[in-house]
């Protein structure tokens, strides 16, 4: 049953047939000569010699554990933060608690460049808690260290673990807790021998999430990790450096990465997956009010949460109408210049921000319907073929895809490199598994028998898809195409790669101006990128009721 | 319009369902495939709807061929278990997406929808959305939009079976007279022996994709060939048969572990017959011993039931229900009692399935 139920549907078959030779082309053939060519020895020869030297040297093989603690690090982290508010929110009232809910979006958003700038202007060497602790002659331990690293990218990465356990707890149904209770058993044991282990599955969920997102990112490392280098920045460094650009070492470390990211999406798919529990969808547990001291505990911690999630904003646009002369920042004044240059003077990297965001949306919202239409509702092994392909980029970090992409398409028929089609293609890859599976939840819910029934009236196989299906699933597509255009808009990982003079897009300028210490001028650019991304989202809310659940 | 299934094969990976399967369906009739889940019946349905090749065999709408016809010019109206509306658009709208794929122009397709939701009753809803309905009246919008492109052939996959018990006896008298009306070819599908007896000019009782047995309501029920059709249709008591013995007054007589049991069935004795016997014809009999055609037992259940009493009875051949019409003239017995049942003399023998 290669066709299944594309047996009879030269349309769709057609439409099938077309996404997995795009996949192939753009996805699957640069990987795998990417992974291919970490296996060329410097003679020419096939060989272990990269993998060999990688794990000899200590400059390298420091480099992989480094992205291995700090992805426990930050997960650890996050989990405890993340799973702790879920815990808290789901489970009690207080003041406060419904805060909670706008943070993940926020904080999901936020460009990692961003979180990264405007901590340095507060905790960093010349920021401004070491200005106020100056005069005592006191200094904060380094930001550009471990606990920098590992406080930045929490507050970054929380938010996965967050929804991943609020959702596993709203899906609890309350008579199994009650059913343990009327069976005599006290409330801690029912906590801890009936809820927590169906909450694990949901836990682990959100640390792989986590996991993944940590040893991929490249903006927060790139700029406070000079003493802790990981794979995705060692890999972009070997990559640009002009003398010892060894292409062997280069793939190597891209190749690792993959293989981390694989391993990880195979855990989720066969240990993780196949340990969540079938709940009957019922009463979900109601939430006990906290009062006094443990209702100010509790709202005052989310209260803290939600200030340091919304800190970076608050900063970036403080600093943005801020003097500066040089590096130094004069606070408490009040100037337009940082938006002047950005906006009249250099407002390229707006545009082309602007312009690559939206054709990779347009692209990925066509494919992603496309695709989850064929995943689900015409079910065989092409389309599973299909359901692959769309979640590999999963396990592939910007940097890696970024390498991947330019080594394949630098000559030949195909040669994209220095392109902007190049860069669009990116965009478009790392964001199809989220468009798809934001696809695939409305169509799993939208039952067969309407678009049978629409085909019945005299509609044909087309016509009734977009007549029927397209209008059902459009909102949540409508929402995901905007998450798509937020996210590609703060997309750096794989943009560093793969951009070229004149197409620099509003990260990659803003890393460049952390990078040469002009902070004000990068918090202009922040302050555009942050409107730019949450008009649309605010509008989104409205319109297509975009909320936690829709995330990831 | 007359409609044939002509020596359909289908199977499903190893598992064949169908074998050589020939069926017709007479023109203006309610038909019912009536069967347990997994018997074919909504196969059978699909095949005629577009939805299902048959790997072999071909189907004809008229005498004309329509196996390799897509879906969307058969012309059929289809009625679903889950009336598959169409959630954002209105209960006009829906009525009207078949006439506008027809392209009928507006304002004529409007008038016709709107025509037959009042024929349905739902004029009034007509501007809103089917959320707003409930599951009875949804199902007569489906109704309404399938049977409004007056179609040549009309399709009913299990249309009462997600409402309760009330609107099921409502809606099925109201599909049966549109039905009648429109003098439509019409195929239902149902696992519900009672709305299979109460809508259809003609049941095909369906096994393991085979048609066991066809005929109208009244041949399959009092008539059941065999005791798969006795069971399924009205569950009746099934009654094993050990041997037949000589006759008496023009009755047979037939031994089985209960005694001996009377019969005018003409089926002929063989290994492995049973009879059936309907538990509503089975009464009480008020004698010390029992005499050929009467059962002796034990009451084991009882449940009133208003219009009716209903009894288990444990007999050596095994319980047997009986159904006492709650007239007054019959005493109500109580569990533990021992009892005597008549067996009625036109109880119907039937061959294992």
């Amino acid at each position: 049953m290669i066709a299944g139920k594309l047996r009879r549907d030269p349309a769709w078959m057609a439409t099938a047939i077309v996404a997995i030779c795009l996949m192939a082309i753009f996805l699957l053939w640069p990987l795998v000569s990417m992974l291919g060519k970490s296996f060329i020895n410097p003679d020419g020869q096939w060989g272990l010699h990269g993998y060999v030297r990688f794990f000899s040297e200590s400059s390298y093989r420091e480099v992989f554990f480094n992205t291995l603690i700090l992805g426990a690090a930050v997960t650890a982290g996050s989990l405890l933060i993340g799973g702790g508010l879920a815990l808290v929110v789901a489970r009690c009232k207080f003041p406060f608690a419904g805060m909670l809910m706008i943070l993940p979006l926020i904080t999901m958003v936020i460009p990692d460049v961003v979180v990264a700038a405007s901590w340095v202007l507060v905790l960093g060497k010349q920021g401004l808690i070491n200005g106020w602790l100056a005069p005592l002659g006191i200094e904060l331990p380094s930001l550009y260290s471990w606990w920098g690293l590992v406080f930045v990218m929490t507050l970054n990465n929380y938010a996965y673990a967050f929804v991943a356990v609020l959702v596993g707890l709203k899906s609890m149904d309350r008579s199994l807790e009650e059913a343990a209770l009327s069976l005599g058993r006290p409330l801690s044991r029912v906590l801890l021998g009936v809820t927590m282990p169906l909450l694990l599955p949901s836990v682990f969920t959100g640390a792989l999430i986590v996991f993944t997102h940590v040893i991929g990112s490249f903006g927060v490392p790139a700029i406070l990790g000079a003493r802790t280098p990981v794979l995705a920045v060692k890999a972009y460094n070997e990559f640009v450096s002009e003398m010892g650009g060894n292409p062997q070492m280069q793939t190597t470390m891209a190749s690792l990465l993959v293989y981390l990211g694989a391993g990880l999406l195979l855990l989720q798919k066969f240990v993780v997956e196949r340990r969540q529990f079938q709940m009957e969808s019922g009463r979900t547990p109601a939430a006990i009010p906290l009062r006094g001291g443990k209702a100010i505990a509790a709202a005052g911690s989310v209260l803290l949460i939600v200030a340091l999630s919304l800190l970076p904003a608050v900063v970036v646009f403080v600093t943005a109408f801020t003097p500066s002369v040089g590096p130094v920042l004069q606070y408490g004044g009040f100037t337009l210049n940082h938006f002047h240059y950005a906006l009249v003077r250099a407002p390229q990297p707006l545009y082309n921000s602007l312009f690559l965001s939206t054709i990779a949306t347009a692209t990925g919202v066509v494919f992603s319907i496309a695709s989850a239409y064929l995943i689900v509702k015409r079910r065989s092994l092409i389309t599973h073929v299909l359901d692959v392909l769309v979640t590999l980029p999963l396990t592939i970090a910007g940097t890696v895809l970024g390498i991947a992409l330019i080594n394949s398409f630098s000559s030949g028929p195909l040669a994209l490199t220095g392109t902007w089609v190049i860069m669009a293609l990116a965009y478009f890859l790392r964001r199809v598994p989220s468009g798809v599976r934001s696809a695939t939840g409305p169509l799993h819910n939208l039952k067969d028998s309407i678009e049978e029934a629409s085909m019945s009236l005299g509609v044909g196989t087309l016509g009734s898809f977009v007549r029927v299906v397209l209008p059902v699933i459009g909102p949540s597509v409508g929402a995901a195409a905007v998450l798509m255009w937020v996210t590609t808009l703060s997309e750096l990982s794989a943009t560093i790669v793969l951009y070229f003079g004149g197409m620099n897009t509003m990260p990659i300028e803003i890393f460049q101006q952390v990078d040469s210490g002009r902070l004000a001028l990068a918090c202009a650019y922040s302050v555009l990128l942050l409107i730019t991304i949450f008009t649309p989202l605010a509008l989104a809310r409205r319109i297509f009721r975009l909320n936690v659940g829709t995330i990831e | 319009m007359q409609v044939v299934f002509d020596n359909i094969e289908q199977s499903y990976g190893k598992h064949a369902l169908f074998r050589q399967l020939n069926l017709t369906i007479p023109s203006g009739k309610l038909f019912t495939l009536l069967g347990p889940s997994g018997c074919g019946k909504t196969s059978l349905l699909r095949m005629l709807g577009g939805f299902i090749r048959p790997d072999s065999g071909r189907i004809l709408f008229g005498g004309v061929d329509v196996t390799g016809v897509p879906v969307n010019r058969r012309g059929v109206g289809m009625v679903f278990q889950d009336y598959a509306l169409f959630p954002d658009r209105s209960i006009l709208a829906n009525v009207c997406y078949g006439l506008a794929a027809r392209n009928i122009p507006r304002d004529q397709a409007t008038q016709r929808a709107l025509a037959m939701l009042k024929r349905v009753g739902l004029e009034a809803f007509a501007d809103r959305p089917p959320s707003a309905l409930s599951g009875g009246q949804r199902q007569r919008v489906a109704m309404a939009r399938a049977l409004v492109i007056e179609p040549k052939l009309l399709l009913l996959d299990e249309p009462l079976s997600a409402l309760d018990v009330k609107l099921r006896v409502e809606l099925r008298s109201m599909i049966r007279e549109l039905q009648i009306e429109a003098g439509i070819t019409t195929v239902f599908v149902t696992h519900d022996q009672e709305e299979a007896l109460a809508m259809s000019d003609q049941i095909a009782v369906m096994n393991r994709g085979c048609v066991v047995q066809l005929g109208t309501p009244r041949e399959v029920y009092t008539r059941p060939c065999t005791s798969f059709v006795a069971d399924f249709v009205g569950s009746a008591n099934l009654i094993s048969i050990t041997q037949e013995l000589p006759q008496a007054n023009g009755l047979r007589r037939l031994d089985s572990p209960a005694g001996v049991l009377l019969t005018n069935s003409a089926v002929p004795f063989q290994a492995g017959i049973k009879l059936a016997v309907r538990s509503e014809e089975i009464s009480f009999a008020e004698a010390e011993a029992p005499k050929d055609g009467q059962v002796p037992g034990v009451v084991e259940h009882v449940e009133f039931r208003g219009s009716l009493t209903s009894y288990a009875i444990r007999t050596p051949a095994g319980t047997i229900a009986v159904a006492s019409s709650g007239n007054g003239q019959q005493r109500q017995r109580i569990r533990g009692e021992n009892v005597l049942l008549q067996l009625p003399f036109d109880a119907h023998l039937v061959e294992a399935a």
